[in-house]
């Protein structure tokens, strides 16, 4: 019988129905791989769960992962879900702006207190009880048995990077089986395969597509932190190559990021033939990014038919739409058809690796295919409140089926009842999607996504002037660059634009656009019209004082 | 490593001008993100021949926490 959770796959382990799945871990002093097999590290994670179980603050009560070792964090991921708790993984930044700030947002959207799990904080409030998630805590002891009964989550997600206005995602058990079996399905994936990942966990990517993927289907998965493919990029290559990875996803801006920063030296003997998807999603896929990582990695033994472009989301708990086997595809389309209802007006098509780089007009957008749903997943465009399947027509991308979320953590727009608006709008074209544009107000800057309040919040901080006179959006969601840009209405009468502060805004923001007072479009109940702003914008109806470029 | 070489680093890795620069003043009021960080830890690393670790890196939060660890004044994961 099939499991019908997570934690009776981790049984599965321990039955021994994946003989020699094992786990590596990088590690970047020694430039080692540290081998644990997959059943020892259930075990770990089983008795660890005791130590959970004991330390929660109530039965139902989440746990949220803190600043833990990548192995500890693995075993305490499983732990979690053995205690009868859900794991949250924190972003890395989660208490940058603070503890009090932290203990607020936590506050603020857990009903039930939660479990910390850290190796480095002690120190918190006594209503946020800490438990020790240090290596020597979490593989202190073992057992061959969960010792709780599983709850219906598998796990929560925060939905942004950051924790400022974060919401919180609720997965379930079968919401995880059904998407990593779908991806499994729709790629071809056999009994034996090898996946590579430097994604973090607090990424769906890297829990879903890489963590519980592996974990389901008993594959033998090595992994790197995103730190060390961030300082060396060449070690993820390196890591695919020597441990002949035929699976390893990143976001557009890893295969662009590796294009740009591998040094020649460091390529030397390095084979990447064994690679045979590679996933690109988590934000636009560039048809420019694909061709260079080919150019760049051809002579490597990287296939161009292994790229996988792909759309999905956490609340859908990850895939959606996958492109391979088929080769990458895109269409030219005339921008003006971008909106909600029209037909898309496609001038061109063609294969992403044609000999000659596709030619985009001004008034044109190059979107790359990201492939078709998987099998039981059924597509909608929502054009004005109807659904529609019809072909070429754009709408908002409705998404139906078993791995659709629960819904958001202690929001009033809770529950999905099995169906999901995306904010995402595109079209289908000979059964393939395209996502052309972005409805809801988040800005996805390295394959993370930042929610618009939060930058605009920040921008408002740096540049001492009210959030509400500020706007950030993306000028451009499809074609092959995009630049977020920051609207602030300035008073020219009341002294000079504080120009110097925004070089704070330039690792965020390519641009800063000081816009007279009361300039920028909102609803008669203040409400902020991000869209309507980037279209006067580019259409040069916004009065514009100064454009400051900050890169 | 001097604040001027420093300032030169910065430079050649993000592409930007930074100036002043001054000890106290926090990374992130540079517009330094995490990835531009990490480029400059790992510029770093080379220049000085030393590994420096992901919790070490993380915690640089002014121009005067970079200049003491260019300097060999911090060591990996001092807590």
């Amino acid at each position: 019988m099939e499991p019908r959770n997570l934690v009776e796959v981790a049984n599965r382990h321990l039955d021994g129905a994946f003989p020699g799945a094992r786990r590596g871990y990088y590690d970047s002093a020694s430039r080692q791989v540290r081998w644990v097999a997959v059943a020892d590290m259930v075990r770990e994670a089983f008795g660890f769960a005791r130590r959970l179980s004991d330390a929660l603050p109530r039965r139902e009560s989440a746990c949220l992962l803190h600043d833990l070792e990548p192995r500890a964090q693995s075993t305490a991921i499983l732990a979690a879900m053995a205690a009868g708790s859900a794991p949250l993984v924190l972003p890395r930044n989660a208490l940058d702006r603070g503890t009090d700030a932290f203990v607020d947002w936590v506050r603020a959207t857990f009903d039930t207190p939660p479990l910390l799990v850290s190796e480095s904080l002690r120190d918190l409030p006594e209503s946020l009880p800490v438990a020790d998630g240090s290596p020597a805590a979490t593989s202190s002891e073992q057992s061959d048995r969960a010792p709780y009964p599983v709850g219906d989550l598998a796990f929560l997600q925060c939905t942004s990077a950051t924790t400022g206005s974060a919401k919180v995602a609720c997965i379930g058990h079968d919401n995880v089986l059904r998407n990593v079996r779908g991806i499994r399905e729709h790629v071809g994936g056999g009994d034996h395969e090898v996946v590579c990942s430097w994604l973090p966990l607090y990424h769906d990517m890297g829990l879903v597509g890489c963590e519980l993927f592996s974990l389901v289907h008993g594959y033998e998965h090595v992994s790197l932190r995103a730190y060390d493919f961030l300082r060396r990029p060449s070690a993820w290559l390196r890591l695919v190559g020597e441990f002949r990875c035929t699976m390893s996803p990143a976001p557009n801006f890893g295969y662009q990021y590796a294009a740009d920063h591998v040094r020649s030296d460091e390529l030397e003997g390095i084979d990447l033939g064994s690679w045979q998807v590679a996933f690109n999603g988590a934000e636009p896929v560039r048809v420019s990014t694909m061709r260079a990582f080919v150019d760049r990695f051809a002579p490597f033994g990287f296939r161009k038919e292994a790229f996988c472009a792909s759309y999905g989301l956490a609340e859908a708990t990850l895939a959606v739409c996958l492109s391979h086997p088929e080769p990458a595809r895109y269409l030219v389309i005339d921008r003006e058809t971008v909106k909600p209802g029209a037909a898309a007006g496609i001038r061109r098509s063609g294969s992403v690796f044609e000999a000659t780089a596709p030619a985009v007009e001004k008034n044109e957008l190059i979107v790359t295919s990201c492939g078709r749903p998987l099998s039981a997943v059924s597509l909608a465009l929502d054009a004005g409140g109807v659904a529609s399947g019809a072909a070429g027509m754009v709408g908002e991308i409705v998404v139906r089926g078993p791995s659709v979320f629960r819904g958001y953590l202690a929001r009033e727009d809770g529950s999905s009842g099995g169906e999901l608006h995306t904010g995402d709008l595109g079209f289908l074209h000979d059964g393939e999607l395209y996502v052309v544009d972005r409805l809801k107000n988040i800005v996805i800057i390295n394959g993370l996504n930042y929610p618009t309040s939060d930058l605009e919040e920040r921008v408002g901080r740096v540049l001492q002037v009210p959030p509400e006179g500020v706007m950030v959006f993306e000028r451009s969601i499809g074609g092959e660059a995009s630049s977020v840009v920051a609207i602030v209405e300035a008073d020219p009468g009341a002294g000079p634009i504080a120009e110097d502060a925004a070089q704070a805004l330039s690792g965020l923001l390519g641009q800063i656009v000081f816009v007279k007072r009361r300039s920028l479009p909102k609803t008669t109940s203040g409400k902020k019209q991000h869209h309507l702003a980037r279209s006067l914008l580019a259409a040069g109806q916004l009065p514009v004082i100064k454009t400051t470029p900050l890169r | 490593m001097t604040l001027e070489e420093l300032r030169e680093l910065l430079s050649s890795t993000t592409g930007r001008h930074f100036d002043p620069l001054k000890p106290e003043q926090e990374l992130t009021d540079l517009g330094l993100e995490s990835i531009d960080r990490v480029r400059l830890v790992s510029r770093l690393e080379h220049q000085l021949n030393r590994d420096i670790d992901e919790r070490t890196a993380m915690r640089l939060r002014t121009v005067g926490d970079l200049l003491a660890l260019a300097s060999g004044e911090v060591r990996n994961d001092d807590r």
